[in-house]
């Protein structure tokens, strides 16, 4: 048991992260198709540059700049066009996939597994580093999405968007800004997940960040319920690790787990709330 | 001339893409890059390979198509293809295969009626993979954006369990099932290629749905349920119905892709062996505009810049599949409304 909480909550400071982003998109009305890629190609920025200069902050930064900035152009392109941005957010996890495969062959001549040399010791971020951000996080952004201002308008640019623009408040600045704020959470998941493991694999977010828009729902759009629902999918990541340790589950079927987890959150939900009325 | 705009910018940011990886990471781009656009005109091979591979999308993107038509958007292509695939493979090498056929004495069981089974079992599992998010979507109004992705997702890893294990075949290397038998093969029409008649099908059952769409009453319910479903719901058309059906059928045209890809393509189900077709058929069906007869045009341009964009990496020997770069561009591209050429007036 006294193993088992901080295995827990290690695991869940990533899924947490890419939460706080999904939700802040979802507040802006555009949901963060993109999570998943963006977290993986946070994580091989973060992996590339610290290889490179040696310094995990400097990755951090890279990886925070690298995704803030394509996001940032993508959602400019979907109000400039009035592109739907499911598809543009798909397109992300596609260009994720390709890029960082190519990258890698290019810069680093694999297609695998880019390792940290050991030289580079992580001291920058001790370990509990990344939990214990993540919830100091979850409550200035609940607080911050409550009582102030920007949460104000945040919310109802995703409800009532004519109402900002009779204010003479553009939405589209504050659908752009959800997209920035959702890739820098993306990056600090994909920087924890990196710098955890000390190395870049393809494929590296394994579905969290589907994971994370299941937990937006899941926790009805509430900060508090959504940390919740990351528990719950952080306490099933971790059993079905152990179950894979067993040998019990074939290992290439378990990766569909969060997948089917994430769908039935989303079956459910309606289910349940109609329940409720 | 200006609806052309938009698939032709997203051609041409495709070949751009292209050109560009191939300029940063080939060891002689030029070489590269001329193969890109000699390569796949060299030979019946390439020709007829291309073909075929446009065949495949063709049937896909048909499906793609039927459901943005209907309102609703199929995001579980690659699933549905491949565990289509499978579940065809299964079913022509099991029985009907060379062990089978040792059990069981040659020609125990009707070759047509063993193909037929494999046909509509294929069809059944895709269609039964997109009816999933379609009825969830009609009765619980679950996004079906979200839910076919992520029931995709799930099922994947499960096919290529099923394949690695199960049903391998384990008397090859390859990760794979058996063969299916000689006689399910269909048989290539240019040859060296697997060219077949699979693209002619695909070809007339695209036309066929177009014609159904445009010229009877269920088409014109189908289509204006999709893009106008509450001005349907007011005429009493059965909106949530045409949900489904449009799923269904999306996912059915899948589950022909998967069935295709082996009797005439592979003729054994290896793993990953959907490889993107989903998502390029999507990519297809909204270049296309979800215009049904524009799809056959936009299979073939998308399948060759596919093949053009395969040969010019191998020429290059960075072994390096560009595929998902080129999707990502194009579908970024499509899904634009419009390209603001002009400011738009304020």
């Amino acid at each position: 048991m006294n193993q088992l909480i901080p295995a827990i909550l290690t695991m869940a400071a990533p899924l947490l992260f890419a939460t706080l982003g999904a939700l802040v998109s979802e507040y802006a009305g555009v949901l963060a198709v993109f999570m998943d890629g963006a977290i993986t190609l946070a994580a091989f920025a973060c992996i590339a540059v610290t290889a490179v200069t040696g310094s995990p902050l400097a990755g951090f930064f890279a990886a925070i700049g690298a995704t803030v900035f394509l996001l940032y152009l993508i959602a400019r392109f979907n109000e400039a066009t009035g592109a739907n941005p499911f598809i543009t957010g798909l397109s992300v996890n596609l260009l994720a996939n390709g890029l960082t495969s190519w990258l890698s062959s290019v810069l680093f001549g694999t297609r695998g597994v880019i390792a940290l040399p050991s030289r580079v010791t992580l001291t920058a971020f001790p370990r509990g580093t990344a939990a214990i951000a993540a919830f100091a996080v979850t409550l200035v952004l609940a607080f911050v999405l409550k009582f102030t201002r920007f949460g104000l308008n945040l919310r109802i640019t995703g409800t009532d968007p004519d109402v900002l623009a009779s204010r003479g408040i553009p939405a589209s600045r504050y659908r752009i800004l959800s997209w920035c704020i959702a890739a820098f959470f993306a990056a600090c998941a994909g920087t924890e997940l990196a710098l955890s493991l000390g190395a870049w694999v393809p494929n590296i977010s394994a579905g969290r960040g589907w994971t994370a828009l299941a937990a937006v729902y899941l926790g009805y759009k509430n900060p508090f319920l959504c940390m919740i629902a990351v528990f719950l999918f952080a306490a099933a990541e971790y059993s079905t690790n152990v179950i894979q340790g067993t040998g019990y589950l074939p290992a290439t079927a378990v990766l569909g787990i969060p997948y089917i987890l994430a769908l039935l959150a989303f079956i459910l939900i309606p289910v349940l709330k109609k329940r409720k009325i | 001339m200006k609806r052309f705009l938009i698939p032709i910018v997203a051609f041409a940011s495709g070949l751009i893409a292209v050109s560009l990886i191939l300029a940063f990471s080939a060891g002689n781009p030029g070489v590269a890059i001329q193969s890109f656009f000699t390569r796949p005109f060299s030979s019946w091979w390439y020709i007829g390979n291309t073909l075929n591979m446009a065949g495949l999308l063709i049937l896909a993107a048909t499906g793609s198509s039927l459901a943005l038509r209907g309102g609703t958007f199929n995001l579980g292509g690659e699933a549905q293809i491949y565990a289509s695939a499978l579940v065809t493979a299964i079913v022509l090498s099991g029985p009907a295969g060379p062990a089978g056929e040792a059990a069981l004495g040659h020609g125990a069981l009707p070759t047509l009626a063993i193909f037929a089974t494999a046909l509509a079992a294929a069809a059944f599992t895709g269609a039964l993979l997109a009816f999933i998010p379609g009825i969830l979507k009609a009765g619980i109004y679950c996004s079906e954006l979200l839910s076919s992705f992520l029931l995709s997702a799930a099922i994947v890893p499960v096919v290529d369990y099923l394949i690695a294990g199960p049903f391998r075949d384990r008397t090859g290397n390859l990760i794979a099932t058996e063969a299916i038998g000689k006689a399910f093969r269909l048989s290539p029409l240019l040859r060296p290629s697997v060219f077949n008649v699979s693209f002619f099908i695909a070809i007339g059952l695209a036309i066929l749905a177009a014609i159904i769409l445009k010229k009877t009453r269920e088409g014109y319910r189908f289509t204006v349920s999709g893009t106008a479903p509450n001005f349907a719901l007011f005429a009493g058309f059965p909106v949530g119905s045409v949900t489904v059906t449009s799923m269904t059928l999306s996912g059915l045209f899948h589950g022909l892709t998967g069935f295709f890809a082996i009797t005439g393509t592979w003729y054994m189900c290896h793993q990953s062996l959907s490889a993107g077709m989903g998502w390029s058929a999507l990519a297809v069906a909204l270049i296309a505009r979800s215009n049904l007869i524009a799809v056959i045009p936009a299979a073939i341009l998308y399948a060759w810049l596919d093949t053009a964009s395969d040969m010019a990496f191998l020429s290059s020997n960075s072994g390096f599949d560009s595929t998902s770069i080129v999707q990502a561009i194009i579908l970024l591209v499509v899904s634009a409304r419009f390209l603001p050429l002009r400011r738009a007036p304020k």
